[in-house]
Formats: structure tokens, C-alpha cells, sequence
């Protein structure tokens, strides 16, 4: 890769070319209504290539990796900045960061491709057993597994040769449950940048029947109210809050696009100061976890906020020489096929010293929101929404009848700055996958408990 | 030029002799030409070369699927037999009848344009330009957004001897404009879509997109009650494919969807009939035959409020014992999902002006999803883009505001469907006004 990769840095003088291969083998088997019977794997493999030539970018990428294959792409890349020069209005720069040369993988306890297909199937099938008995309301169980191995090579002009294999394992179970006309459910997952571990963590902290329990509850929940109401969020809730409201806007490519509240706002206070934000690529294990981003930056931790003010944002090599900051390893690219660009890692607010008990004690009429299920963002203008699958009323202080399908959404810096309690317990978990320009990326979330005051809470009565 | 049909062949020879009792794969091979905008200039061009094959295999049913990204002999080898090996794996599924025999479509489909066969990036940078200078109908307008266009071949081929080839074209662009006066921001989006050059509209994209985005700028928050809701075309499709989403048959038989046993019951008023249609020449998302070889047809999915049918692919057709109405979707990536083509919803008698001019105080919706849970039919989600009605004029734009309910509620109280309408070649979306919906505000 090097070799072919001078040639073109030779032949078009670039400020900036990178060369990079991507591989991943996956492998999914599928549990429904009590058959594994649909067994996938799957294979994504090839390269693409970026050119910065005279502050204008080009890319290209292809599903192959054979030298012919690289020299088309390189070419292509060069022709695509090419065109990209005929209407530049701010031209793109990059940080000649220390070049970093190294080979890495991520540890893993049980390698999932150690393990016999029969073997992950007969493990499984006796846990979606255990959820079709559970209770005789249930009507459609998935159990769904998934394992991947990626391998990521980078080489770019900089003279960064870095190559990085990472292991993910994911499970899922997905339960409804009908009682008359009433259809319900309900969803747990684990996942992480692990092997095979991650399923037995899951069996043993019997994930797939808190599913189960959650599902057959709803059937018997309120409609949520509509209206501003104190909410208490769990760490899974508080990772998704934290994410689309807040980790979003602190991605630099939105901040340099105008699309980010955040713009104008470093070192000025943005949250309550009881909210520091982290967003931490180092977590062992965790399921946004990796050494080095899709440029071959190193990640790390990084602090977004201290207590309530803004201190940085996540970047890539070109945001950061844009802002004139330093990079922070935060530019990744899903698969080939996509260019790198700014991405969360693990991002969570970090624990206080309150004790749940005690957030909930004052509250006169309040909803306590477990269980994370989907948000999303405008960040030009701030306005989130997150949606949870397991909610309960909160009356003069006591956790009461419990809420189906709970929504609630505002306007970021106005909510941030009404978190008034932060608790001392602390969980990272949220695990998901976050769409942003069309690329899909791992990424996890979490935190304490927290309270916020005056949040719109989208009901039904 | 790659033979895709002998290539799909030979990975079924493969998957075949390692023991499948059947199997059917699809290959496809695509360039795609990508521009991306940021700040009114140039930020990106890209063009990638996507292809590859994905196999399905059975054995007593059970299903086995291996793909790969290279479409060498190979590759195309490996991915057959690997597919066979995990079906013999799989447990056996009994409901599994077969895949489909071969049967010829009785029509033929235009969806390819030579113009965006043959286009250049330079072209399309041309043609961005004039939608960001369109875009900024004031100075301080924030353009961003993307074009891209792609051309694509693809074959599905089957043990049974189904073997169609199929090849077309998309183009599309996107503009997302922002204005910000100190805290205050308005923004907007608008896209066109189409498979010819001469269906989309740059200049309009770019221009409605600059003009509105200044409209919601000074919004304000709203009280917590019931009201009247005037969702434009966009967010009214999206309630309606929705709907359509929901009466995938496979989502039935497995007991995990809203319509569930709604089969010829009432779900909507008469006025409201839907139709599935992938037949449309250079329709966005017709096709001649659907993901697994069945040629394609026009559904009516709800005629004048009633359920007529849900959506099949050849699994559930077999195991429902109804005719396959060919809703396989299929890329080279997994296996055949089922989902829903072009979408065309019935016109009202309203105009659009006076579904607002009638409604007392509401809410006109104009952009976003609106979609409801698969399973439950809940709807719970922001406006974010959407003005307050007051005393039949649109008052001001709104901010911090949800709306809640239940799709077969939101379905049974539509009162109104206007005459005009958004049409994406294909597809048919006019506006829609629901009454007495919940509506969360922040004041």
C-alpha cells in the first residue's frame, strides 16, 4: 500500500492522500418463535482513498484491494478534488500530526470464531426456550446474535501506517406480547468490543427475560400525560439524552457547519454545573471502544464538558487544524465504502453525589424514564427527542403505576441547564448503532441517574 | 463487462452440489458519483464502485445466507457453498414451501437515462451550483446538503430457472438551509429525486429550501392540548407508509404488527385509498420484478379505508396459502426483506389552503417523519418542522412541542385530503388533516 500510495503522492503533489482497507467477516444467526433458522455470514472487503490537492477534496473507493484497485482509486480520488476545486469557499486544511506507526487488537476473552456454530446455536435456542415460556401473553420472540471481526489498515502521506483489529459481539432478544386488542414490546441487548463473553454476561444476567418481565408489564401501563413534568432518567436513558442532545452538537464537522449550537460557546457555560460530559474512546470493552480512528489518529478521553462549561470538541485530523485545536482521534468511517468523518466514541455525563432515594423524595409529580429506545437531533437548532420503552409516574415522592412508550424532547442548552441532581451510581449503557450522514457507527452512552426540571414530556392524555 | 447472470449461476451450481435443496442469489454492481456541500461551496466529491453477491441457500427449509463483495469466480463459489453449509446448520423450517418458479412479466419498464449513464462529476458540480446560488435568496443564508447520482445492474437468479437482469438509473439532490439571527434559527430541507436528469429540479430544491428556512425563524413555544393537524405532503406520507410498513406479512405471521387481524376491516374513512404500485415507468422505486424474480404489480393496499391485503414475498405468500404479490426487497448484502414500492394515496377535493383556513387553531406539520412503532402503532415524536394554526392563518412557526398517539387513531380521525400534491415520479403524496391530536407544548 505504501508503495502505490508514494507513486500518487509523487505524481499529484497532494497536501494531504491516505490509502485505506477495510475487512469484515460477520456472522448473525437468528432465533425466532423457537427455530435458529436462518444461520448468515457475511464478508465486506475493499479500499478507498482521499486527496487534498490545492485545498480541494476528492474520494473514491472500491470493492477490491488488488494493486490495480488502488491505483484506480488513487487516481479517481485526485480527479474527484479535481472537480471539487471548481467552487471552493473555504479551503481544507489537515493536521500534520506525529506520524503513528503501529499494529494493534483490541483484547478479546473468547474468541467467537473458537466457538462451533452448533455450539452458539444450541446456547441460544435454550434461552429463547426460556422466553416463549415465560408467560402465555408472549406472541413473538427474536433472539438475534451477531459477532464481527474488522480489520482496518490506514497508510497516509503523513507517513502513519496503522493497521487495528477489532472484535464486536452483539446480542438481542425482542419480545411482544398481546392481551385483547393490546400489542406490546420490548428489547434488551448486550454488546461490546468483546468475543463471546458478551453472551454469557447476557444468560447470566438473565437480559432476555427482563425483556420478557418489561414486555408483559406494558400490556398493563398507562398512556403517558402530555405536558412539562420533573423527569428522572436512568444511565441507559441518560446516555441516549447525552448523545443526541448534547454529543452531536459537539462533533466539529456540525460546529464548522453551522450546524451546531455549540459554535460560539467554548469555554462559556452551556449545562447545569453539576453536568460534566465525556466522551471516552478508551473504555475496555465497551461497545464504542477502538485505538485509533479511521485516519489513524490515536482516541482518547476527552472532556466536552466540565461542570457546565464547554471545553471541546470531538474532531478529526481536518477539524481540528480548521479550529485550531488538537485532534482527538474521533473521524471514523463506516466500512470502505464512506469517508471518515467526526463521530462519538462512549459518551456519558459523569457520576455526582446524589443518591437516588433522594432525587425522588422531593418530586410532587414527576416520570421516571428506564430503558433507552430511539433519538434523534436537529443541531442547528437543538431540538431533541428521546423515546424509552419503560416509564413510571412519580407522586409526591414514590415511584408509582408504570407508563407505556414515553417521549420526551426541548431544546438542549435550555434542558442541560435544568439537570439539578447528578447521582453517584454510574453504568455505560447504552449500546447502539447512530446514523449520521448515512453511515452507521457503534457507539455507546450511559452515566448516573440524573433529574432535570421542566421537560416536555409527548403523551396521550 | 461482468456476466452477473453466469456468475449467479455458478454460485447456485455450488451451493446445489454442497447439498441445497434450493437457492437463489442476487448480484449487483454500481457506481455512484456523490457530492457533498458544505457553507455553500464544494466540501467533497466522490465516486465509489460498490458490487457484490449475496446467496441465499434452503435445506428442509431451513435458510443459510453468505455474501461477498468481490465478483470473481471465486468469490461467487464460496459464497454458494458457505451458504449451503449453513443451511444444512439451520433448523429445518416447515412452513418454507419454495421459491418462486419462473414467470415472465407481461410488461416492460423504462428506468434507465443515458444522460446519467454517462455523467461526469463535472456536471454534477455544475448542476449543485446552481441549487446552492439558488439557495441564497438572502446573504446569510447557510447552505449545506449533497447531490449524487448512480447507475447500477443487477440479477436475480434461482435454482428453479428464474434469471432476470435489470439496470437503472437515480439522481438526486438535497439542500438544508440555515439562518441564525443571535440565538434565533430557522432552518429547512427539500430534496428532489428521480431515475431521469429531467426529473428534478435543482433550482427549486435549492430555492424552497432558502425561502422557508427564513419562515422559522422567531418560533415559539405552544400549550399542552388536543388540536387539529394539517400534516403536509411529506409527513403525511410518512404516516401512511407507516401503515404500510405494518402490513408486511411477515411481521403478521409473527404476530408483531398493529394490523394484526385487520384484514378487510375499516382502518381509515373512505376517503382514503392506497395503492403499492411498482409498475410506474422510471417510477423511484419500480422495478420489473421484485427481489426474488416475481414481476412486480399494483397493489391497493387500502381501498376507501379498508385493509385489502397485506404485503408478501414468497415465504409468506406459500405459508399464508394467498398469491405472491412480489414484495421482496434485495440487496447483494442480505436476504430478501419485504417492503412496499411506490406509494400513491388518493386525492381529496380539498385545497390545502383550506384545510388550514378551516381549522380554528392546529398545527400545519410541513417537513419531517412522523412515523409510528412497527409493533404497537405508537406515534411519539418532536414537530420540528411546524406552524401554529390560529383562526384558519398560518400564526407563527413552533418550537419544543411533541405530538403522541396511535396510528389507528390518528387513521380513523382524518377528515380531510387536499387535491394538490407532492409527486415523486412514482409516487403520488398529497396533504392530510387529522383531528383532536395530542399535542405537548413547552409554555
Amino acid at each position: 500500500m505504501r508503495e502505490v500510495l508514494d507513486k500518487y503522492v509523487a505524481k499529484y503533489r497532494p497536501e494531504f492522500m491516505d490509502l485505506r482497507v477495510f475487512r469484515r467477516l460477520s456472522f448473525s444467526v437468528m432465533i425466532q418463535d423457537g427455530k435458529a433458522d436462518r444461520i448468515l455470514s457475511r464478508e465486506l472487503w475493499g479500499a478507498c482513498a482521499r486527496a487534498l490537492i490545492d485545498g480541494a477534496w476528492g474520494f473514491s473507493a472500491i470493492n477490491g484491494t488488488s494493486r490495480e484497485d488502488f491505483e484506480r482509486i488513487l487516481s479517481e480520488a485526485a480527479r474527484m478534488a479535481k472537480a471539487s476545486s471548481k467552487r471552493l469557499t473555504e479551503r481544507g486544511v489537515i493536521t500534520k500530526i506525529e506520524p503513528v506507526v503501529d499494529d494493534v487488537e483490541l483484547p478479546v476473552k473468547m474468541r467467537p470464531e473458537d466457538i462451533a456454530i452448533e455450539d452458539k446455536v444450541n446456547e441460544l435456542l435454550k434461552i429463547e426456550e426460556e422466553m416463549r415460556k415465560y408467560d402465555p401473553r408472549i406472541v413473538n420472540t427474536v433472539l438475534s446474535y451477531n459477532d464481527s471481526i474488522d480489520e482496518e489498515i490506514v497508510v497516509n502521506s503523513l507517513g502513519t501506517e496503522v493497521r487495528q483489529r477489532i472484535t464486536r459481539t452483539r446480542i438481542g432478544a425482542f419480545v411482544v406480547t398481546r392481551e385483547a386488542e393490546v400489542l406490546q414490546r420490548a428489547s434488551e441487548v448486550e454488546a461490546g468490543t468483546q468475543g463471546y463473553e458478551v453472551v454469557k454476561r447476557f444468560i447470566e444476567e438473565n437480559m432476555h427475560l427482563k425483556a420478557c418481565e418489561r414486555a408483559v408489564k406494558l400490556l398493563s401501563a398507562e398512556k403517558p400525560p402530555a405536558g412539562k413534568f420533573t423527569v428522572v432518567l436512568d444511565p441507559s436513558v441518560v446516555g441516549l439524552l447525552v448523545h443526541e442532545a448534547f454529543g452531536h452538537n459537539s462533533e466539529a464537522d456540525h460546529v464548522l457547519s453551522g450546524e451546531s449550537i455549540l459554535s460560539d460557546k467554548l469555554g462559556k457555560e452551556v449545562a447545569s454545573p453539576l453536568v460534566t460530559i465525556i466522551d471516552d474512546s478508551t473504555v475496555e470493552g465497551a461497545y464504542g471502544s477502538y485505538k485509533y480512528d479511521s485516519e489513524g489518529t490515536p482516541g482518547r478521553k476527552r472532556v466536552i464538558v466540565e461542570n457546565g462549561v464547554l471545553k471541546g470538541f470531538l474532531h478529526s485530523l481536518e477539524t481540528a487544524a480548521k479550529l485550531n485545536m488538537e485532534p482527538n482521534g474521533s473521524a471514523r468511517a463506516d466500512t470502505h465504502l464512506w469517508r471518515p468523518i467526526v463521530r462519538m466514541s462512549n459518551t456519558y455525563i459523569a457520576p455526582g453525589d446524589w443518591k437516588f432515594d433522594e432525587m425522588i423524595e422531593d418530586i410532587k409529580e414527576g416520570i421516571y424514564c428506564k430503558a433507552s429506545r430511539w433519538g434523534y437531533v436537529f443541531t442547528e437548532k437543538g431540538q431533541f427527542t428521546c423515546n424509552v420503552d419503560e416509564s413510571y409516574m412519580i407522586r409526591n415522592g414514590e415511584i408509582r403505576e408504570m407508563l407505556r412508550n414515553v417521549s420526551f424532547g426541548g431544546l438542549t442548552l435550555e434542558t442541560l441547564k435544568r439537570v439539578d441532581a447528578v447521582g453517584r451510581d454510574f453504568v455505560l449503557a447504552d449500546k447502539g448503532i447512530c446514523g449520521k450522514g448515512g453511515q452507521g457507527m457503534f457507539v455507546g452512552g450511559g452515566g448516573p441517574h440524573i433529574r432535570i426540571r421542566e421537560v416536555v414530556v409527548g403523551g396521550r392524555r | 463487462m461482468i456476466d452477473l447472470v453466469e456468475l449467479g449461476r455458478k454460485a447456485i451450481e455450488a451451493a446445489i452440489s454442497e447439498g441445497a435443496e434450493q437457492a437463489d442469489v442476487c448480484v449487483v454492481l454500481a457506481r455512484v458519483i456523490a457530492i457533498t456541500v458544505e457553507r455553500g461551496g464544494i466540501k467533497l466529491c466522490d465516486t465509489t464502485y460498490d458490487h457484490g453477491i449475496g446467496v441465499r441457500a434452503y435445506f428442509k427449509g431451513g435458510m443459510g445466507f453468505a455474501s461477498s463483495q468481490r465478483l470473481d469466480l471465486d468469490s461467487a463459489i464460496r459464497a454458494g457453498v458457505n451458504a449451503a453449509k449453513q443451511a444444512k446448520q439451520a433448523q429445518p423450517d416447515p412452513d418454507f414451501v419454495s421459491l418462486p418458479e419462473p414467470k415472465k412479466a407481461p410488461f416492460t419498464l423504462e428506468l434507465c437515462d443515458k444522460e446519467i449513464m454517462e455523467m461526469e462529476v463535472e456536471r454534477m458540480v455544475e448542476l449543485t451550483c446552481e441549487m446552492i446560488d439558488a439557495a441564497k435568496v438572502s446573504n446569510d443564508i447557510i447552505v449545506n446538503g449533497g447531490a449524487s447520482c448512480s447507475y447500477y445492474r443487477r440479477a436475480i437468479i434461482n435454482s428453479l430457472g428464474v434469471e432476470v437482469e435489470s439496470e437503472g438509473t437515480s439522481i438526486n439532490f438535497s439542500a438544508f438551509c440555515i439562518v441564525k439571527k443571535g440565538d434565533d434559527v430557522g432552518s429547512y430541507y427539500e430534496w428532489d429525486a428521480g431515475r431521469r436528469l429531467k426529473d428534478v429540479d435543482p433550482v427549486r430544491v435549492g430555492r424552497e429550501a432558502g425561502e422557508v428556512c427564513l419562515k422559522f425563524l422567531g418560533a415559539k413555544k405552544i400549550e399542552t392540548k388536543p388540536m387539529t393537524v394539517v400534516f403536509n405532503f411529506l409527513p403525511a406520507s410518512s404516516i401512511v407508509s407507516s401503515a404500510l410498513a405494518a402490513a408486511n406479512a411477515e411481521s403478521i405471521q409473527r404476530k408483531r404488527s398493529f394490523l394484526m387481524g385487520k384484514l378487510g376491516k375499516k382502518i381509515a374513512p373512505e376517503i382514503l385509498t392506497v395503492y403499492d404500485d411498482g409498475t410506474v415507468n422510471y417510477g423511484l422505486r419500480s422495478s420489473v420484478y421484485d427481489g426474488e424474480g416475481v414481476p412486480k404489480r399494483r397493489i391497493c393496499v387500502i381501498e376507501k379505508g379498508v385493509l385489502k391485503t397485506y404485503l408478501h414475498n414468497s415465504y409468506t405468500a406459500n405459508k399464508a396459502k394467498v398469491e405472491n404479490n412480489a414484495c421482496a426487497v434485495r440487496g447483494y448484502g442480505g436476504p430478501p426483506g419485504i417492503g412496499f414500492s411506490n406509494v400513491q394515496i388518493s386525492l381529496g377535493d380539498w385545497s390545502l389552503d383550506e384545510m388550514i383556513e378551516e381549522t380554528k387553531e392546529g398545527i400545519f406539520i410541513k417537513a419531517g417523519w412522523i412515523g409510528a412503532d412497527p409493533v404497537t402503532g405508537s406515534i411519539s415524536t418532536s414537530i420540528d418542522f411546524g406552524f401554529k394554526i390560529e383562526n384558519g392563518e398560518i400564526a407563527y412557526p413552533i418550537k419544543g412541542a411533541l405530538i403522541g398517539g396511535n396510528i389507528l387513531e390518528m387513521l380513523a380521525n382524518i377528515d380531510a385530503i387536499s387535491k394538490e400534491y407532492r409527486e415523486e415520479p412514482g409516487n403520488i403524496f398529497p396533504a392530510i388533516r387529522v383531528k383532536n391530536v395530542k399535542i405537548a407544548g413547552g409554555k
